[in-house]
């Protein structure tokens, strides 16, 4: 009976792992479009920023009238996490999101598009923002 | 002295309170601490493995990283070695130690500190290549290593090597509960001196019951369990605790006693550290302490801008940009080699500047005798650091087991996380307590540094003595001062090309 009752367990625990699900579904890259993040290779300071991102389709035409919502997770446990957010976009496909680096170090900046069709795209970079 | 007046009075025992003392003390009191924590590791564990391999959002590494390091930090200053006792790796231990039946001996020429210096040394520096704040992968590994690591030791040999000689996290544990204001002890030595059993070190888990040739009356009963309980694992023997050192905090040696003599006393934070000879005069248990100071500076400096000016530096100089080499390097250097050089320098200049020629002081006993003062200005660097990272992050522990719910489908506390919940207090608020935390811990430690002095050395020559750990102190202060004024900047690249564009 102990031994039946260690495997239940087990087979309960690995079960467990089988049935996790993403609380934010990561969705699937669209070759379509196209998101970059055009003032990423300058120098991050803690503080107030403005990060600027384009987004095109395949042919590279700007689209217009998305969403972009932008994640900032330290490396270091124990941080909140920053969110900042830009809808509309100009009409070369540029959306500004105002973010405010709060400590300096390695950061993960996550980044996702949602269109107005729905579809969406998510990118992830990894920055080191200077606290001097 | 009055003839009422007795020779010993013990202090007041924890174990004698109404409720605390009875689960304490309770066939299966350490169980119940030690059953929270298990299922605390097996969720680091298995969000390790299986969550989002974002730091910040991983019960592993914040479990680990911001709340175990905080809480044990204050829980060592505040009570005692509350950890050990109710650490969970020592559970499949246990199990191990039942399979293993007695097995042989730790190796001699092991049965000493430096394994656990290597390892806190080894900890520390991969700490710091492999970013392992930054991995929740590779958090749930290093549990699981403990693990493994503690099992597997029960197994071949008959002590507990593991939490005696290997375990970093215990000799962490195990230097600071030096400082702490519990104590094992005993209510009455001469009951020691006639227990012929001697449980609290062999344990009581003998079928037959043990016959005592000494007459304890009726009261207190003697009562063995035929399930019996365990002796102290790491073998000391009551009575003659002078030293948290060691003491995990089991309290196997109170359930054992049949006399009900051993007692957890409370005791003032500087009594052991400045008593004489508390501590064995050896190199390798009182270099613990001296380098766990340096390890304090070294592991903060490690995080904080000033480290990429030096390695820009020395990847230069040296000509590689191989990190893990130069952290090697600083890590040799600053927490080794420095505080040998150091506390040995210092030992040498108190020596020679009070020593008589005829009839000069060992290197050893002066190094031995002063490195208890290393204590509380290394706990106050500690806290000053891990509880920095505690305030700032605490409540963060909330949206992320929100989260991890979410991930299993259990809506119970809402659909949307807060990720805004995070500090305790403000971080530039706690740098007040910073402040207090290592200006307290250095005038403690130079308090004991001049007790020491004038007890080793004598009134006349305890100034001299004192003046080279004085100087000492006031350097780890001052780079201590450096260290926590500067910006923190958290790193987690493997690489150092960020340093050099």
């Amino acid at each position: 009976m102990k031994h039946f009752l260690r495997v239940v367990m087990l087979v309960c625990a690995l079960s467990l792992s089988a049935c996790r699900q993403s609380a934010q579904p990561t969705p699937t890259p669209d070759p379509d479009i196209q998101l970059e993040w055009l003032n990423a290779d300058r120098p991050l300071r803690v503080g107030a920023d403005a990060l600027v991102f384009t987004l095109r389709n395949a042919r590279a035409e700007p689209i217009q009238g998305a969403v972009i919502e932008v994640r900032g997770d330290m490396t270091h446990a124990g941080m909140i996490p920053v969110d900042g957010k830009a809808e509309g976009g100009t009409e070369d496909g540029r959306y500004v999101v105002p973010f405010e680096w709060t400590m300096g170090g390695d950061w993960i900046v996550t980044v996702r598009a949602t269109l107005p069709d729905g579809r969406a795209t998510l990118r992830r970079y990894d920055v080191q923002v200077r606290s001097q | 002295m009055s003839r009422a007046e007795p020779l010993y009075r013990p202090p007041p025992d924890v174990l004698r309170l109404p409720l605390l003392g009875r689960l304490l003390k309770h066939r299966r009191g350490r169980l119940l601490f030690q059953i929270p924590l298990l299922i605390v590791a097996a969720l680091l564990i298995y969000d390790g493995f299986t969550g989002e391999q974002i730091a910040s959002r991983n019960l592993a590494t914040v479990g680990a990283w911001v709340h175990y390091r905080g809480v044990v930090i204050l829980a060592l200053l505040l009570a005692g070695n509350l950890f050990c006792m109710s650490c969970p790796f020592t559970l499949p231990r246990t199990l191990a130690k039942r399979w293993a039946g007695r097995g042989g001996r730790f190796p001699r020429l092991l049965r000493n500190k430096w394994l656990a210096i290597g390892g806190l040394f080894l900890i520390f520096w991969l700490y710091e290549v492999t970013d392992m704040w930054a991995s929740p992968l590779l958090t749930a590994w290093v549990i699981v290593a403990y693990f493994i690591a503690a099992f597997a030791l029960e197994l071949l040999f008959s002590e507990s090597p593991f939490c005696k000689y290997i375990c970093p996290l215990g000799a962490f544990n195990f230097a600071y509960s030096t400082l702490s204001p519990l104590q094992i002890g005993v209510r009455d030595p001469k009951t020691c001196q006639r227990c012929v059993g001697k449980e609290c070190l062999n344990g009581s888990y003998s079928p037959q019951p043990v016959i005592l040739v000494d007459q304890i009356g009726e009261a207190p009963p003697i009562q063995h369990d035929s399930r019996g309980v365990l002796g102290c694992g790491t073998l000391l023997y009551a009575p003659q605790i002078k030293s948290n050192m060691d003491c995990t905090l089991c309290l196997d040696c109170a359930r054992a006693c049949p006399h009900d003599n051993v007692i957890l006393g409370v005791r003032s934070p500087l009594r052991e550290l400045g008593a004489p000879r508390s501590l064995p005069r050896r190199w390798d248990v009182n270099f613990l302490l001296v380098a766990l100071a340096f390890m304090g500076i070294v592991n903060a400096f490690g995080m904080v801008p000033p480290v990429y000016a030096l390695l820009r530096e020395m990847a230069s100089a040296l000509g590689t940009n191989a990190e893990w080499l130069l952290l090697l390097i600083i890590f040799l250097i600053g927490s080794l080699a420095l505080p040998a050089l150091l506390s040995i320098g210092a030992a040498w200049l108190a020596n020679a500047l009070t020593g008589k020629k005829q009839h000069p002081r060992s290197l050893r006993d002066t190094f031995a005798a002063f490195a208890p003062a290393f204590v509380p200005i290394g706990a106050g660097i500690w806290a000053a650091h891990y509880g920095f990272h505690f305030v700032i992050g605490a409540l963060v522990i909330v949206p992320v087991f929100h989260n991890f719910l979410l991930d299993h489908g259990v809506t119970l506390f809402g659909t949307q996380v807060n990720w805004k919940l995070g500090a305790v207090i403000d971080a530039e608020q706690f740098a007040v307590v910073q402040v207090i935390l290592l200006i307290g811990g250095y005038l403690l430690s130079l308090i004991l540094a001049r007790r020491i002095a004038a007890r080793e050395f004598g009134a006349a020559r305890a100034q001299l003595a004192f003046l080279p750990y004085a100087l000492l102190f006031l350097a780890l202060l001052l780079a201590a001062f450096f260290i926590f004024s500067q910006p923190m900047e958290m790193r987690g690249t493997p690489e150092l090309d960020g340093l050099f564009h």
